[in-house]
């Protein structure tokens, strides 16, 4: 057996325990953990867009919650019923061509893609002419302005008020299978040549244009990939919560992919995946930080907010300590655990859970001290 | 091949090629030697269409000023670049296949065993990242990775840069190979000895102009370049 066949044959594992975990997660997890499982899903699509963007082919783009806000209107729009829209839209008449548009929860989902795609478009014909600290400002400050033009636009989004009675269709089967399905996409894109030619870029712009690489146009396709994955997830969201409104998708949002893909590993897709599950499921696990606790006795009232400290201080320690995240830009295969565990099996055992585990190969440019220091992390 | 005539490039206020002339005919090895900052890289960068220049340059009766680098590099003309440029994190394979990815097709793979075939560490190494190898070995890879694009005419940037003398020895043994095997070679160098000895004709630029030409062996027992390159 070629390793070729065994990855083919271990992946469609996966996918069969992935649709098996999906049919059982209910019972098991319980309502409320249910429905973080189902975010979780929707957190997985975001990551490995940004992550596309971010981490294979070098642009700081912190726009990400824009490109959502966008897909998450566009299904709003497409998806609430008739009377709803007159619901919401009590301050201002919606405009008539957009009351009329009612389409099916499959179709509105293609639809807030392709918005989503488009608007990435038309912004990235402007801001990728820039590059690193710049391009981050240029699409934070258009992601602020989607935002913005959204809590001003009354007739179309109903501003600021946001909107309600949403249909929420996101199921587990549409969260998990969307982003199984964006999953796959990933590792075809990334193993294609279009891929190789993105890490290309984001290794060194000079001698990828050697190549022969396009670079403005490469990284414009990029871009727009990414951020429509962007739209598809915002959509998902919007079909997930039932309401909306403009000032969820703030700066924050973006921050929180940002954490998931940084600590996943820029450039890898099974540690965005592993990250977003994480990081969905433990930012609603440690709210208990923010509510009050007891402890050996003394009674600490609640302090809103810890729990975010808590996940800076995460953020910080990796950021120190394993700078490549927990995947570095590595995969989950089998070549990858053996060459990680395989090695020194004992300290495999002892680092099992997976967010100890430590970047693999260490760059050239990294100090023995460090490595010594990450083995006595491990 | 290569015709250029009254290149001009400015960097800002600085004005780094003032007017150079060169030409290369099919089959020659010409190098360019010259010190820091007298412009060697920035002649190759302006033919390869990467940065702006005035003046004309033309490959293969092609306008290098009209034509896009990705269609320059379609037509043979390759850059290994100054310092490697290799992609670190990039295993050696996939190095190597981005090096071909102006064209496609079932000749890829050929020209991978030949790539293989020159640099036999490299097929020891396929699977590892680039930025693991040693510097030798980063070149060797550089190397390799422009002649995916299959040139007609590679240019190289100082190839020898921060080598050990026997892996400079090693590297202009694979430069010869590669000109007998039907590329023509532009060659950038500090190590001016080893590229006057290589190079059918030669041209020594000094501050952002060609001061001396010729044929490589005559430049060699040239007393000014004795001098000034050779430490004689």
């Amino acid at each position: 057996m070629t390793s070729k066949q065994r990855n083919l044959i271990l992946a469609i594992a996966a996918i069969a325990l992935a649709l098996v975990v999906m049919a059982f997660a209910r019972p098991v997890l319980g309502q409320f953990w249910f429905g973080m499982f189902i975010l979780s899903g929707i957190f997985v699509i975001l990551a490995l867009g940004l992550n596309l963007i971010n981490g294979f082919t070098g642009l700081f783009s912190l726009g990400h919650a824009g490109f959502m806000a966008v897909g998450a209107y566009t299904v709003a729009i497409c998806t609430l019923p008739p009377d709803a829209k007159k619901q919401n839209f009590f301050l201002e008449p919606m405009n008539p061509i957009l009351f009329a548009i009612q389409t099916p929860f499959w179709v509105a989902l293609i639809l807030a893609t392709v918005m989503a795609g488009l608007l990435a478009w038309l912004i990235a014909i402007p801001a990728l002419r820039l590059r690193d600290d710049y391009l981050a400002i240029a699409t934070l400050g258009f992601g602020e302005i989607i935002r913005v033009v959204f809590s001003n636009t009354q007739s179309i989004t109903n501003g600021a008020q946001g909107l309600i009675r949403i249909p929420t269709e996101t199921s587990v089967w549409w969260s998990w299978g969307v982003a199984l399905l964006m999953i796959v996409f990933m590792v075809r894109l990334v193993g294609s040549s279009f891929g190789r030619s993105l890490k290309a870029i984001r290794e060194d712009e000079v001698a990828a244009e050697a190549m022969g690489i396009n670079l403005y146009r490469t990284k414009i396709t990029s871009f727009v990939i990414g951020s429509a994955m962007a739209g598809l997830g915002g959509g998902l969201l919007a079909g997930f919560l039932g309401s909306i409104d403009p000032k969820m998708f703030n700066f924050l949002y973006t921050f929180n992919i940002v954490l998931i893909i940084v600590l996943g590993g820029l450039g890898s897709i099974s540690g965005s995946v592993i990250a977003a599950v994480v990081i969905t499921f433990g930012m609603e696990w440690l709210r208990f930080l923010d509510g009050s606790m007891e402890a050996f006795g003394y009674r600490i009232s609640g302090v809103p907010g810890l729990r975010m400290v808590v996940f800076s201080a995460l953020l910080l320690a990796v950021v120190l300590f394993w700078r490549e995240g927990l995947m570095g830009k590595n995969e989950l295969t089998p070549e990858y655990l053996s060459k990680r565990f395989g090695r020194r099996k004992k300290v495999a055992v002892a680092s099992a859970s997976t967010t100890d585990a430590v970047a693999e190969t260490p760059t050239p440019s990294r100090s023995d001290e460090e490595l010594d220091e990450e083995a006595n992390h491990a | 091949m290569l015709t250029v005539k009254d290149l001009n490039v400015h960097y800002g206020g600085i004005h780094a090629l003032k007017g150079i002339d060169l030409n290369v005919e099919q089959g020659q090895i010409v190098s360019l030697i010259g010190a820091n900052g007298a412009g060697k890289s920035t002649s190759l960068n302006a033919i390869m269409n990467l940065i702006k220049y005035t003046g004309s340059v033309s490959y293969k009766g092609k306008d290098v000023k009209s034509t896009k680098t990705m269609d320059l590099v379609k037509a043979g003309l390759t850059l290994a670049p100054e310092g490697r440029r290799i992609f670190p994190n990039l295993t050696v394979t996939e190095n190597l296949t981005l090096g071909a990815y102006a064209r496609k097709g079932p000749e890829v793979a050929k020209d991978m065993d030949w790539v293989f075939e020159l640099f036999p560490r490299m097929e020891e190494r396929r699977t590892q990242k680039g930025g693991t190898l040693s510097g030798g070995e980063q070149q060797m890879l550089a190397i390799g990775r422009a002649l995916m694009s299959r040139p007609e005419l590679m240019m190289l940037d100082e190839p020898s840069l921060g080598l050990a003398p026997l892996v400079v020895k090693d590297i202009f043994k694979i430069i010869r190979t590669i000109h007998d095997s039907g590329v023509t070679v532009l060659l950038i160098e500090q190590n001016a000895k080893a590229a006057l000895e290589v190079a059918d004709h030669a041209y020594v630029l000094e501050v952002g102009k060609v001061v001396l030409e010729g044929p490589g062996r005559d430049l060699l027992k040239d007393p000014r370049v004795q001098s000034a390159y050779l430490g004689e």
